[in-house]
C-alpha cells in the first residue's frame, strides 16, 4: 500500500526513539516496495514539518542567496513567533542567484522580503 | 220621266254600278290606305319613342360614364396616396435600417478601436515591466557585490 510523504513522516518521527536501524530499514524497504524512491525530497521535507508539529512549534523554511548567521535565523524566528504566536524550528536553504533579501516560508504563511519579489511585485503593479 | 229623256232602267243599273263602284273601292282601295296610313302613323309613333328613349338612353349613359369616370379618377387618386403612402413607409423603413445598420457599425468600429488601444496599451506594460524587471534584475546581478547583497539582506530581515 502506497503511504503518503506526510504518513512516512509521522511513521518515521515516532518510531525514532526505537531501534533506528531497524526502523530505517523497514522504511526503505517500504520505499522500494512501493516504487517511492521519488518521493524522498518530499518525505524529508514532511519530516521537518512533522517533528515541529509533535513539538507544538512551526516549521519555516529561510530561503536566501547565502547561509544566514545564527543571529539572523535567530532574529528571524523570534520575529515569525511574535507574529504567528507560536514556537518556530526554522531551516536556511541557499539559493544560488536569489539576490539580497530573503523568502520565509511556513505551511501557513508566506514573507516574501527579497529584491527579485519586490522586482516581481514591481512588474505586476506595471502590468496592472 | 221619259219626257225628261231619263231611262229607268239605265239609272238603276247605273246606281247598282255605282255602288258596287262604292263598295269596291272601300273593300279594296280606302281600308288598305287607310291601314297603311294608320301603320306608318304607328311606325312614325314607334320611331319618335324610339329616338326618345334613345336619348334618354345616352343622356343616362353620359351621366353614368361620368359616374364610372369619377368613380375611376377617386379610385386612381385613391391608388397613387396609397402607393405613395407606402413607399414612403418603405422609404422610412429602409432609412431606419440604414441608420440602425450604421449605428452598429460605429458602435462595432468605436468597440475595436477601444480593444485594439487596450491592447496595444496592454503589450506596451508588458514589455515595459519586462524591459524594468529584466534591467532590475541585471543590476542586482552584475552590479552589487557579496557584501552589498550581504547589507540588504541583513536590512530586509530587520524591515520584517
Amino acid at each position: 500500500m502506497k503511504l503518503t510523504s506526510k504518513q512516512y513522516a509521522k511513521i518515521l518521527i515516532n518510531n525514532a526513539s526505537g531501534d533506528n536501524a531497524a526502523v530505517a530499514q523497514k522504511f526503505w524497504f517500504a520505499l522500494q516496495k512501493n516504487n517511492q524512491y521519488k518521493d524522498l525530497p518530499k518525505i524529508v521535507a514532511e519530516l521537518d514539518k512533522e517533528y515541529a508539529r509533535q513539538n507544538d512549534s512551526i516549521f519555516a523554511e529561510i530561503i536566501s542567496e547565502h547561509k544566514l548567521s545564527s543571529d539572523e535565523i535567530k532574529e528571524i524566528g523570534d520575529k515569525l513567533a511574535k507574529i504567528l504566536n507560536k514556537k518556530i524550528i526554522s531551516k536556511n536553504i541557499a539559493k544560488a542567484n536569489f539576490g539580497p533579501g530573503i523568502i520565509v516560508r511556513t505551511d501557513e504563511m508566506e514573507i516574501d522580503v527579497s529584491m527579485m519579489g519586490k522586482i516581481e511585485s514591481l512588474k505586476q503593479q506595471l502590468n496592472n | 220621266m221619259e219626257a225628261l229623256g231619263i231611262d229607268w232602267k239605265l239609272l238603276i243599273a247605273q246606281v247598282v254600278n255605282f255602288l258596287i263602284l262604292i263598295i269596291l273601292l272601300t273593300k279594296f282601295l280606302y281600308k288598305p290606305i287607310v291601314k297603311m296610313l294608320d301603320d306608318r302613323s304607328e311606325k312614325i309613333a314607334g320611331g319618335l319613342a324610339a329616338a326618345e328613349k334613345s336619348q334618354q338612353d345616352l343622356k343616362k349613359a353620359d351621366v353614368d360614364a361620368e359616374k364610372i369616370r369619377e368613380k375611376a379618377f377617386k379610385e386612381a387618386n385613391e391608388i397613387l396616396a396609397n402607393a405613395k403612402t407606402e413607399a414612403g413607409d418603405e422609404a422610412k423603413k429602409i432609412v431606419t435600417k440604414a441608420e440602425t445598420q450604421a449605428e452598429e457599425i460605429r458602435k462595432y468600429a468605436a468597440e475595436e478601436a477601444l480593444q485594439s488601444k487596450d491592447k496595444s496599451l496592454q503589450d506596451a506594460k508588458g514589455e515595459l515591466s519586462n524591459l524594468v524587471t529584466l534591467a532590475l534584475g541585471k543590476i542586482i546581478g552584475e552590479q552589487l557585490d557579496e557584501a552589498e547583497k550581504k547589507k540588504m539582506t541583513g536590512k530586509a530581515i530587520k524591515d520584517m
